[in-house]
């Protein structure tokens, strides 16, 4: 008899709320994420993705609720345990001056890592080889999501907040992007994406919720 | 971390020169300005001119960099970072304190030409500039972190800066005037600890309170 698995909880989101100008955007909104698991959230524009991804980035503060991973506070000010957690914005949060071996050595540094001995080789990966000592201030927003993508291959994580991952990517590299996410969810990684595109991530995800009403529910 | 915050906000800076560079143009307008509209003013309260073109143009300065933290949401990447945002305070202090003093070195000789000033170097001149550039450095950079939310952070930073530094202008007229005039060190003592303490009560007020400055 095939004895059942034993989850690892990870993430835990308890009595959220978040609001801007009086506007309340999340209320009571409680999530689980276990180790392993591919979490699709969906929702109408305005609903909360955003807001909910960068509240457990450590980007928002809510108003109320919390945030913990392997049961660590996440929003307390100086929690080393941040350094599990990625986050892929609509932005691509580097500075435009720096060239991508610098940005890229810098964030890394944020987190206590160093690059890894075959950062070309996966730079030639991303087809970002010749961008390597380039200052990003001209780059579009289709190499921005590139640029994005080597930040979670190069550094060691264990939750990823994806948002939006496939906006502006060509098809070789959202390609890429699904077999380095089948990569990390065979690894044990836990990821929370937030995407319109239901058809891309049908396979992979583990659970489907959806943003409505303020708070969250499965689908 | 501290030394790679630093870092980084040199490199940013000299690689750029936008902040520097647009604080020393700035400051080489005010000071003509200055010069050619005021006339018969005791040498001594002429190096108050100096003090607010300083505060001028660093409310300048402080947009600027704040505002390249803006640009590519790069200041979420280090809040989303595993660092305390006092260092993060630390940093960005020291980073600018040093962007001040390197206008100050450039701009001072022209102050100097421009108002016919009979200067005479002394350490307790230079103790005075230092202790100001610090506050001026922790104050501005919790203002920058209070409108770093805000779109109109280059009206807000010198609003609230000015106010804020009012005090600490009359305590260097005082504390110049005490120094350039050869009083004994008892009757102007009182402004230069007023200096001091302020520079301190504010950078500690910044790394106590920064994290939740910066919050949304």
């Amino acid at each position: 008899m095939e004895r059942p698995k034993i989850k690892t909880k990870m993430l835990r989101v308890k009595n959220l709320q978040k609001s801007f100008n009086f506007n309340t955007i999340l209320s009571d909104l409680n999530l689980k994420v276990n180790k392993g698991e591919i979490i699709h959230i969906s929702g109408s524009n305005g609903a909360g993705k955003t807001t909910l991804l960068k509240i457990i980035a450590g980007i928002l503060s809510p108003e109320l609720g919390e945030v913990s991973i392997f049961k660590k506070d996440l929003l307390s000010r100086d929690c080393r345990e941040k350094k599990q957690i990625i986050y892929w914005g609509h932005q691509p949060m580097i500075y435009p001056h720096l060239t991508v071996y610098e940005n890229i050595n810098f964030f890394l540094k944020m987190r206590s890592q160093t690059i890894p001995k075959d950062f070309d080789l996966i730079l030639e990966k991303v087809n970002m080889l010749k961008l390597k000592h380039s200052q990003c201030q001209n780059f579009s927003q289709g190499i921005f999501q590139r640029f994005n993508l080597l930040r979670f291959i190069v550094s060691d994580w264990s939750l990823a907040l994806m948002d939006e991952p496939f906006s502006a990517l060509d098809i070789e590299a959202k390609e890429l992007l699904l077999q380095n996410i089948r990569a990390w969810k065979n690894k044990g990684k836990s990821m929370i994406i937030v995407s319109h595109n239901k058809n891309t991530l049908h396979n992979l995800s583990t659970h489907k919720y959806e943003i409505k009403n303020r708070g969250i529910v499965q689908i | 971390m501290l030394n790679n915050l630093i870092i980084k906000e040199l490199k940013l800076e000299f690689r750029t020169k936008e902040t520097i560079l647009s604080m020393f143009l700035l400051g080489i307008i005010l000071t003509f300005l200055f010069s050619i509209t005021i006339e018969n003013v005791k040498q001594e309260f002429i190096i108050v001119y100096f003090w607010i073109i300083i505060f001028m143009i660093s409310s300048l300065g402080l947009y600027r960099s704040y505002q390249n933290e803006k640009n590519l949401d790069s200041f979420n990447m280090m809040l989303s970072s595993p660092v305390d945002p006092s260092i993060i305070f630390i940093s960005k202090v020291i980073s600018f304190f040093i962007q001040i003093l390197i206008v100050q070195i450039f701009l001072f000789p022209i102050f100097i030409l421009f108002f016919k000033l009979n200067f005479n170097f002394s350490y307790a001149v230079l103790f005075l500039t230092l202790a100001t550039n610090w506050y001026i450095s922790s104050l501005g950079n919790i203002i920058g972190g209070i409108t770093l939310r805000s779109n109109r952070n280059e009206m807000i930073i010198p609003i609230l800066l000015f106010p804020f530094s009012a005090p600490i202008l009359l305590a260097i007229i005082r504390a110049t005037e005490g120094i350039v005039n050869n009083y004994s060190f008892y009757d102007f003592s009182n402004w230069i600890f007023i200096i001091i303490t302020s520079s301190i009560v504010v950078f500690i007020l910044g790394i106590w309170a920064y994290y939740d400055i910066i919050k949304e």
